[in-house]
């Protein structure tokens, strides 16, 4: 029922579309029929076109997202389990943070040229933040109630870490790793307007100079289809991953739990 | 097994730069294999005594020295304690809570035999595998109480364990204390601010009020008491009178 409620907002925004198209409301060369952009979609389906840009742009998505993680994860664990280590980040930082990746486009072309590695750095410069910070808070801001715990039992600082405060900071981590993904996509098509010879984003552009407003619009849905489809099945690989290490995704939360009553 | 001395104990805190003193030269002694309750107003210090006793509590004056075998090996003590709340790790099950403090044990086998002990004695077998939330507030204690026992610690506090349940559960569980302790003789020390409970449980009551020690009240009745026999009656009484007048 989730799922046909959720259909509803895009089927009604497809009838008006068809409906004004129909009727000739709309200029065919602002907005093209869904009819020309399911035609143009086919064409660039069988052509292979589509699928050739998608690729290269979910490779370079895979790549820098992988990147990006090996570096703030630890990071993140190093700086969260040594307490006055974020003293020394947190200006440098809390700058960088606020400066938006598609403001660094230009100089990283000057810098690595319009080749791969300025669209990698700028999908590092969109993920690292949502990733680093989302595991720092995770790890930093845990229940020192169950610390005591293992303070009583005598752990040792590693055993505390691992076995206490890393696995409550798992949640977070998996929003930050979440957040980043869409983050990603986001840069990289901010990236591949710019500068690129090959991806979705490039398609686009190409097409804006074509004047051909149908494969603009078809790269724009693929975008957010492709977005839609990463995001579902990484949420599914999480649910898995917690599931088989006898964990459960939802700990933490009260919704959809059954209550055992004492017998 | 082990018995406490505990001689001048003091401890302060510093809040907006005042000095608060809690602990006012406390000295008691608890005898190896006894079940010693402390009651008081809240705020008098129990807490803190607790905290003190298991390690949580740094900076404070006085000497706290284990009797009873064992004592050359006094840095190996262990002291496990059941806490107000049942803090239990949420991403664990019942089991896996139990077996918590055993994550350095390599012998596997010794895990699920100390485990599954407790669980059995503690009627938890069949919720093994249910995850604290979906357990209730009694059920959760229980499994704080499973696995401070899995610690095999030799002396156990208990900090109102039982202050957040029903009359029902409380009940219940109290009776489970004491068949825990007869059957296990470890040094339990159970703080509570209800004198019903001090007397039900303990074989000698302590009461504090104001960081101190105002009297040591032993409880000659045997198990399971009777809450309204003359003699637990007028125990109570003689506790709730220091109080009150």
């Amino acid at each position: 029922m989730k799922k046909v409620k959720g259909l509803l907002i895009p089927l009604i925004i497809i009838i008006l579309w068809s409906v004004g198209s129909l009727l000739k409301l709309f200029n065919d060369y602002i907005i093209p029929s869904p009819w020309t952009i399911c035609s143009t979609a086919y064409e660039l389906i069988k052509s292979g076109e589509l699928v050739r840009h998608l690729a290269v742009s979910f490779l370079r998505v895979f790549i820098g997202f992988f990147i990006t993680f090996i570096v703030a994860f630890p990071l993140a664990i190093l700086i969260g389990s040594k307490e006055k280590a974020i003293h020394y980040f947190e200006p440098f930082l809390e700058f960088m943070r606020h400066i938006p990746p598609i403001a660094v486009i230009p100089i990283l072309i000057l810098w690595f040229g319009i080749g791969e590695t300025s669209k990698l750095a700028v999908i590092f410069l969109a993920t690292f933040f949502p990733i680093f910070l989302n595991t720092l808070s995770g790890v930093t801001n845990y229940d020192k109630k169950l610390l005591e715990v293992g303070q009583v039992l005598g752990f040792s600082n590693k055993d505390k870490f691992f076995r206490i405060i890393l696995p409550q900071a798992v949640p977070s981590i998996i929003i930050g790793m979440q957040l980043g993904l869409g983050y990603s996509w986001r840069s990289l098509m901010g990236a591949e307007l710019i500068a690129a010879s090959s991806g979705i984003g490039y398609m686009i552009m190409d097409a804006e100079q074509l004047s051909r407003p149908d494969i603009i619009i078809v790269g724009i849905f693929s975008i957010g289809i492709v977005g839609y489809i990463v995001d579902y099945f990484f949420i599914e690989l999480t649910r898995k991953f917690m599931t088989s290490y006898g964990k459960e995704v939802n700990y933490g939360r009260v919704e959809d739990t059954e209550f055992v009553q004492e017998l | 097994m082990a018995g406490l001395k505990i001689q001048n104990l003091c401890k302060s805190f510093d809040i907006n730069d005042k000095k608060i003193n809690v602990l006012n030269n406390l000295n008691m002694s608890i005898q190896d294999g006894s079940f010693v309750t402390i009651v008081g107003k809240s705020g008098c210090g129990k807490t803190t005594f607790l905290r003190i006793l298991c390690g949580l509590e740094k900076q404070w004056s006085g000497s706290i020295e284990f009797t009873g075998s064992l004592q050359e090996n006094n840095s190996k003590r262990k002291i496990g304690i059941v806490f107000q709340e049942p803090r239990l790790m949420p991403w664990l099950t019942v089991e896996q809570n139990m077996a918590f403090p055993l994550i350095k044990e390599k012998d596997k086998n010794l895990v699920y035999g100390k485990v599954h002990k407790h669980l059995k004695m503690l009627g938890l077998e069949s919720f093994k595998d249910a995850y604290p939330h979906q357990i209730s507030g009694g059920m959760a204690q229980r499994v704080a109480l499973g696995r401070t026992l899995c610690y095999d610690s030799e002396i156990i506090l208990m900090d109102e364990p039982l202050g957040a349940l029903d009359a029902f559960n409380r009940r219940k569980l109290q009776k489970e204390f004491i068949n825990i302790f007869l059957e296990n003789k470890k040094t339990i020390i159970f703080v509570t601010h209800d004198v019903d409970e001090a007397v039900y449980l303990g074989e000698k009551v302590i009461v504090m009020d104001k960081g101190s020690i105002v009297k040591e009240v032993p409880v000659n009745l045997e198990y399971d008491r009777d809450f309204n026999s003359r003699e637990f009656l007028k125990i109570r009484e003689d506790i709730l009178n220091i109080f009150f007048i």
